[in-house]
């Protein structure tokens, strides 16, 4: 069972969570209802946002200035600056009918000088609201900003769809958005393990030409013989042999599926199982049973005859045909049950006329079949290839001496076994780019996302 | 005719007639479309094709309930029967008594269940605004969330574990519950939207003429009506964050100082069983076996419904 004190710690941090959710929901829709109020006045509950905002905002300033150690939701200093922020910004708050502009500036600055002073850290070491404290990244960030608020004033009609849409996009771009530009400042410096809590990673263009040469030239992992080029070469051959066995698999057993007979729904039913368990347990299971002596698989290799068995674990290329074997084995029913379902949608009048002018099943597999189901395959297809090429789990789980890397699995590596982040940082934004032309192309050849957003 | 039985009927029916044979010809048996008159021995072929490929589907789950029975002196044998001799639930006792097991359950409940509830409140008001409003960067927007969905979270780790360990939110709720709520927005943001899309656009303007706000239609008209949208949202929300390893091992993964307990969610603690071919393997598949039976009966629960709730949003062109 878990302990008291871990219930209590768990509900201290919901609760923390759920009052900062709020006060960032309060503070993103307050501050559009403020800039983008004009054809809203009426409207009372909207007008309630603007002094909620401002609460909320000293709100979150206080809470995420906690102390990281602390189980109380609220320690005593953090409380007596959170109602000092509630009562003083509610003050302010009234001025807002006769100067909303003037209010707004003021509100902004007091709030950020306070979030300033906090220790953000806990700790002494660190004051920085932002992670990044380059100013030109301050500026770039600043200037969005201030085009998407001006957008927003342009067309005061629709203030309530930006209000809607405000919390997700911005959390979307503070999850993603902000750490790819982290992500491409890590890459000038020469940040570490060591030196990124508690110090200050250098920011240089020579950093940078370290940073990107080294992936190019140098091996990358503690192995010594997996370099950049050796990486993509597996992760290319991963994708391929993948992707292509689960297309095949999953058309062939949907093909047998497809038709009246007897235990259907049973075979059907089992043979989405490994779409069913969850794949960490299914890859760490794997992990266990491709042991080389205990493991089912040798067992049974051995059964039928094979006494030369491989060692799956140690031997590099037997590494990677295992590997494969498990995301082959996890993959096909997805790719079956996707393909069933545009097989089922194939009326059978086609095949009745193909029948009567003497068409061969090959005929009509050819004439009839792929061509209507490709609709259901290419999408299909592309989010498979992009998935095998992004997929973490398989390889990092089963094969747990780390005789095989895929780009994604070598980045995190790089990362968290031998800490060179700034080295990590342009590795992936490397691996960005391949995805970034993989996507272009695509794009190019299917006539775009058009289908996606218009309605 | 009036004594000809309905069996014979049927048959006489059944017949082609002789003159014109070709239009009622039954389909022949070909190998690569579904017919109805497969020979019995391709039947059976197809039958033997699909029982050996259930086999592999299934045995190794078999092997895991099988692995989970064996009693402790028995776990490393060479045995592909899947049911041991001697099973004894003496694993599933240690996992339950002598492991942190409700401890990871609990961590990975709580945060499963917070990501639901923030995941959906968020994608349900963004998707009604895509859904329903005019309004500048509309389509960009609608990009910009699909295209986050292009960057792979591998990379995004870097920056997001260092913003997290100055912020001081590597170990706490906090961080992995934001993390993971917005990292699955953009798919239910497209899936709500689409759905939207379906309802007729009358029913908020009637309730808006019976004088509710804009808002107060979006609430007593459309979250309703998308209850099975909201539920395919909710349910990959869920599924996304319990079974999530890669974030959990680095911003939610610390040993209690004072119990010594490793605080983690279920993946990572599972990871830490099953170092080696050891004495944890028995307790590990005991543990898989506790948490893989209801997310799979979940899973297959859900799964009819899953399928054609996916396709939803992306059926309209």
């Amino acid at each position: 069972m878990p302990s008291g004190q871990q219930v209590s710690t768990a509900f201290a941090d919901i609760g923390r969570f759920i009052l900062l959710f709020v006060a960032f929901i309060a503070v993103v829709e307050g501050l559009l209802y403020l800039v983008v109020s004009n054809g809203a006045k009426e409207n009372r509950v909207l007008r309630l946002f603007a002094p909620l905002a401002l609460a909320g905002l000293g709100a979150f300033a206080v809470l995420s200035s906690r102390n990281p150690k602390s189980t109380d939701l609220l320690d005593s200093g953090q409380l007596k600056w959170l109602i000092i922020f509630v009562v003083a910004e509610l003050l302010v708050a009234g001025v807002i009918a006769g100067f909303k502009a003037a209010a707004l500036v003021g509100i902004v600055v007091i709030t950020a000088v306070a979030m300033y002073n906090f220790n953000f850290n806990g700790g002494a070491n660190s004051k920085e609201l932002f992670l990044i404290n380059e100013w030109p990244f301050a500026l770039v960030a600043g200037i969005a900003m201030f085009l998407m608020m001006l957008g927003a004033v342009m067309q005061p009609r629709v203030s309530m769809a930006y209000m809607l849409i405000a919390p997700s996009v911005i959390s979307v771009a503070l999850l993603v958005i902000y750490p790819f530009i982290y992500t491409i400042y890590l890459s000038f410096t020469n940040a570490t393990r060591n030196n990124i809590v508690f110090g200050k990673p250098e920011f240089s263009l020579e950093n940078a030409g370290n940073n990107y040469g080294r992936i190019f030239s140098a091996p990358l992992l503690s192995d010594g013989n997996s370099g950049f080029f050796n990486l993509l070469g597996i992760t290319v051959l991963w994708t391929v042999i993948n992707v292509a066995f689960h297309v095949l698999g999953g058309l062939g057993l949907a093909l047998l599926l497809n038709r009246e007979m007897r235990f259907k729904g049973i075979y059907r039913t089992i043979l989405i199982l490994p779409w069913a368990i969850p794949g960490v347990i299914a890859a760490l299971t794997f992990q266990g049973e491709f042991n080389s002596q205990y493991g089912f698989i040798n067992n049974f290799l051995r059964t039928i005859g094979f006494q030369d068995v491989p060692n799956w674990h140690t031997d590099s290329t037997w590494a990677f045909v295992m590997v494969c074997i498990v995301n082959i084995w996890l993959g096909i029913p997805f790719m079956m049950i996707s393909i069933l379902g545009g097989l089922q949608s194939i009326s059978r009048e086609y095949y009745e006329a193909a029948e009567i002018d003497g068409a061969s099943g090959w005929q009509q597999f050819r004439a009839i079949t792929i061509p209507l189901v490709q609709p259901v395959m290419t999408p299909i297809i592309v989010l498979g290839t992009v998935w095998t090429f992004n997929n973490f789990n398989v390889i990092y789980l089963v094969d747990n001496q780390g005789k095989t890397n895929i780009l994604v699995t070598g980045l995190f590596r790089i990362f968290s076994e031998l800490g060179r982040y700034a080295v990590a940082a342009a590795f992936s934004l490397v691996i960005f780019v391949l995805l970034l032309i993989f996507a272009i192309i695509w794009i190019r050849f299917n006539g775009g996302l058009k289908g996606v957003y218009e309605s | 005719m009036a004594q000809t039985n309905p069996s014979q009927m049927q048959s006489t029916v059944a017949q082609p007639a002789p003159s014109q044979p070709q239009l009622l010809v039954k389909p022949r048996t070909g190998f690569f479309q579904s017919t109805r008159g497969d020979s019995p021995f391709k039947r059976l072929l197809i039958h033997i094709t699909l029982i050996i490929a259930c086999v592999i589907a299934a045995y190794p789950c078999l092997r895991v309930i099988g692995v989970a029975l064996r009693p402790g002196d028995k776990l490393l044998t060479g045995d592909l029967w899947f049911i041991p001799e001697g099973a004894t639930l003496q694993s599933f006792d240690n996992v339950l008594t002598k492991k942190p097991f409700w401890s990871w359950i609990f961590n990975s409940m709580i945060i499963t269940l917070s990501v639901t509830l923030v995941g959906v409140v968020l994608a349900c008001t963004a998707a009604y605004a895509f859904s329903r409003f005019k309004f500048a960067g509309r389509s960009s927007g609608m990009i910009f969330l699909l295209a986050n969905q292009m960057i792979p979270a591998t990379m995004l780790i870097v920056p997001i574990y260092i913003m997290l360990a100055r912020l001081g939110l590597v170990g706490s709720y906090v961080g992995i519950i934001f993390a993971y709520s917005v990292s699955a927005v953009p798919f239910s943001v497209w899936v709500l939207k689409g759905y939207y899309d379906t309802i007729p656009r009358d029913l908020e303007e009637a309730a808006e003429v019976d004088g509710t706000t804009k808002l107060g239609a979006f609430w007593r008209v459309i979250v309703p009506l998308s209850t099975p949208a909201l539920a395919i949202a909710a349910l990959f929300n869920f599924t996304q964050a319990w079974n999530e390893y890669l974030v959990a091992s680095l911003i939610f993964n610390r040993v209690d100082t004072s119990t010594k307990a490793q605080i983690t969610t279920w993946p990572v603690g599972f990871q830490t069983m099953i170092g080696q071919f050891t004495s944890e393997w028995g307790n590990f598949a005991a543990a898989s076996v506790l948490v893989a039976v209801p997310v799979m009966a979940l899973f297959f629960y859900s799964s009819r419904w899953l399928v054609s709730g996916l396709t939803l949003g992306g059926v309209k062109g």
